[in-house]
């Protein structure tokens, strides 16, 4: 497989449900071996965009190519990847293990030693019946049947959901393993410290359309860093009455003996800026992707 | 578990037994009160009742052969309706009950296509429907024995044949709604509807000559109870299955699965 080809292509892709335009033209173009983060609001598309991928959805304009194969051909396109969501349905009525021999048989049945690698490592009783293990357990065998064939994508809906934090932990660790070896990652989260850890690029998708789509380093160094500054109160006074003169810079709060501000623009003009100010300390830090994500929401901007 | 079919053979394997089960005691218990009816008088009074009556509870003069009472008492009514609720659910459930479920979008994100996902999901109901339908014919067998009276078995694997069909139908009729809906509720409540009023229509067609149009599309007028095989009517019960099988088949990969969220 040639490396320009894309891991996963969309291309103009619209859908609507009735009147409801859900998607309305997502062009995403997802590079072999980088984790790719889908990010937004409840309702925003994501889902839809993964079960569009998945051919669940039938595209009412666009297409979607998985390594330059048509989604629509299932049995080619489908086995180079796994898939695990959030709400995956799995059958109530087998144990973890019938299960995975299932999937096993529809991957050509050469996985079910992985599986119990898997398993050992998620520390999940395959013994037992699915119907009656909890919802991280569930989880854990849906995660196992996405890795078990040695797929080279990941398409992965929320998938931590239900899980505690030591198996995020185990989690985040596959899936480092997993790129290591090559393997692509798409992902939808809401949990942006995950995305953060985990992500190379991410995207943003606002009412059915991408409204950004940057590396995370880039979305950091573009986005407002939050900066204290500690000194005097007629200083702070002064600083926060002529904050405006340098562009980029806006308060946020104030405290006895502190002022916080955002600051995006070029750090060398802001020490500047503060260089004949009389001030006891500064602080700055870099923003969080959680923060760039509501402010995005809020303002309703594009990055 | 090698496919999606011996998957799900897999898991109604108690439902196999429990149906099985029931259905060759039915059968059994059926076939054990022959003598009584042979040698009684119920016959005649049932001879007397009006004639849409006797359509509907089968044709008394034939109870006094075993053969007439194998297909009016069992072939006519209590095995073709077991069979058809059992088609009806087999065919709702594993396709818009399992869609309904979010199971179907689990399937799908393997390397099943649409066809084939469907298409073993019909040969595993088919398979369980006819083990079913082996029940009714081990039962009526089992009866015989214990009344010792004998039947021909050919004649006896006919009739079975016959309702295993119609049913067979049943089930389908329910798939193609479910298809093109992807409404669990729709396929198995408009199904039912449509076996219970073809039912009604054709038992009383021969009293009610107005029915006699409506009960062209009533699926029980191309079916008789009967020990040998009428090939017009195959044809045409044949043929809706056939019909229901493909249109399904194509409006489901026309459509989008309906989801849990």
């Amino acid at each position: 497989m040639s490396k320009d080809v894309s891991a996963i292509k969309i291309t103009d892709v619209y859908k609507s449900f009735g009147k409801n335009n859900v998607l309305k033209g997502i062009d995403l173009d997802i590079r072999q071996g980088e984790i790719f983060g889908f990010l937004g609001p409840n309702g925003a598309g994501k889902t839809t965009t993964i079960r569009v991928i998945l051919d669940i959805f039938r595209a009412d304009k666009g297409f979607v190519e998985i390594f330059g194969i048509s989604n629509q051909k299932i049995k080619k396109s489908h086995s180079m990847f796994g898939y695990l969501s959030s709400d995956m349905v799995l059958d109530k009525d087998l144990t973890g293990k019938q299960y995975l021999e299932y999937v096993n048989s529809r991957y050509g049945g050469k996985y079910m030693a992985n599986a119990e690698v898997l398993a050992n490592i998620l520390k999940v009783n395959l013994g037992r019946k699915i119907g009656k293990l909890s919802t991280g357990n569930r989880q854990k065998i849906g995660l196992i049947s996405a890795l078990m064939h040695n797929p080279k994508l990941l398409i992965l809906d929320e998938p931590t959901q239900g899980f505690d934090p030591l198996i995020q932990q185990t989690f985040v660790k596959l899936i480092q393993q997993f790129r290591r070896k090559g393997g692509t990652v798409f992902m939808s989260s809401h949990i942006l410290a995950e995305v953060q850890e985990l992500c190379d690029r991410v995207g943003f998708i606002k009412d059915g359309s991408i409204v950004g789509l940057k590396s995370v380093s880039e979305l950091r160094s573009s986005a407002r860093k939050k900066i204290t500054i500690a000194a005097e109160s007629n200083v702070l006074e002064k600083i926060k009455f002529q904050h405006k003169s340098l562009p980029g810079l806006h308060f946020i709060s104030e405290s006895q003996d502190s002022m916080t501000f955002g600051y995006s623009g070029d750090i060398n003009k802001l020490l500047e800026y503060l260089s004949n100010k009389k001030i006891k300390d500064l602080n700055i830090l870099e923003p969080e992707l959680d923060e760039i994500f509501l402010d995005l929401y809020k303002d309703g901007g594009q990055i | 578990m090698r496919t999606l079919a011996t998957k799900i053979l897999f898991q109604k394997k108690m439902l196999i037994f429990w149906w099985f089960i029931g259905v060759m005691s039915l059968t059994i218990i059926t076939m054990y009160f022959f003598p009584a009816f042979k040698n009684g008088s119920l016959s005649s009074s049932l001879g007397s009742l009006p004639t849409s009556l006797q359509k509907i509870l089968g044709d008394s003069a034939s109870w006094n052969t075993v053969g007439g009472y194998i297909t009016q008492q069992i072939f006519a009514l209590r095995v073709p309706i077991g069979l058809s609720v059992l088609s009806v659910y087999l065919f709702s459930s594993l396709f818009t009950g399992d869609e309904k479920k979010g199971l179907l979008e689990t399937q799908l994100s393997f390397t099943n296509g649409r066809t084939r996902v469907l298409i073993n999901k019909i040969i595993a109901s088919i398979i369980i429907l006819i083990l079913v339908a082996l029940a009714a014919y081990a039962g009526v067998l089992t009866g015989l024995k214990l009344i010792n009276y004998h039947y021909d078995y050919i004649s006896l694997a006919k009739v079975t044949l016959n309702a295993s069909v119609l049913c067979l139908d049943f089930g389908l009729i329910a798939f193609l709604i479910g298809c093109i809906s992807g409404n669990n509720g729709l396929a198995i409540g408009m199904s039912s509807a449509y076996i219970f009023t073809s039912y009604l229509v054709s038992s009383m067609v021969s009293t009610v000559s107005y029915l006699r149009i409506p009960d062209k599309f009533s699926l029980f007028h191309y079916y008789q109870a009967q020990a040998s095989f009428n090939t017009f009517n195959l044809i045409v019960i044949g043929s809706i299955g056939i019909f229901c099988i493909v249109v399904g088949i194509l409006f489901f990969n026309l459509r989008d699965l309906k989801t849990t969220s």
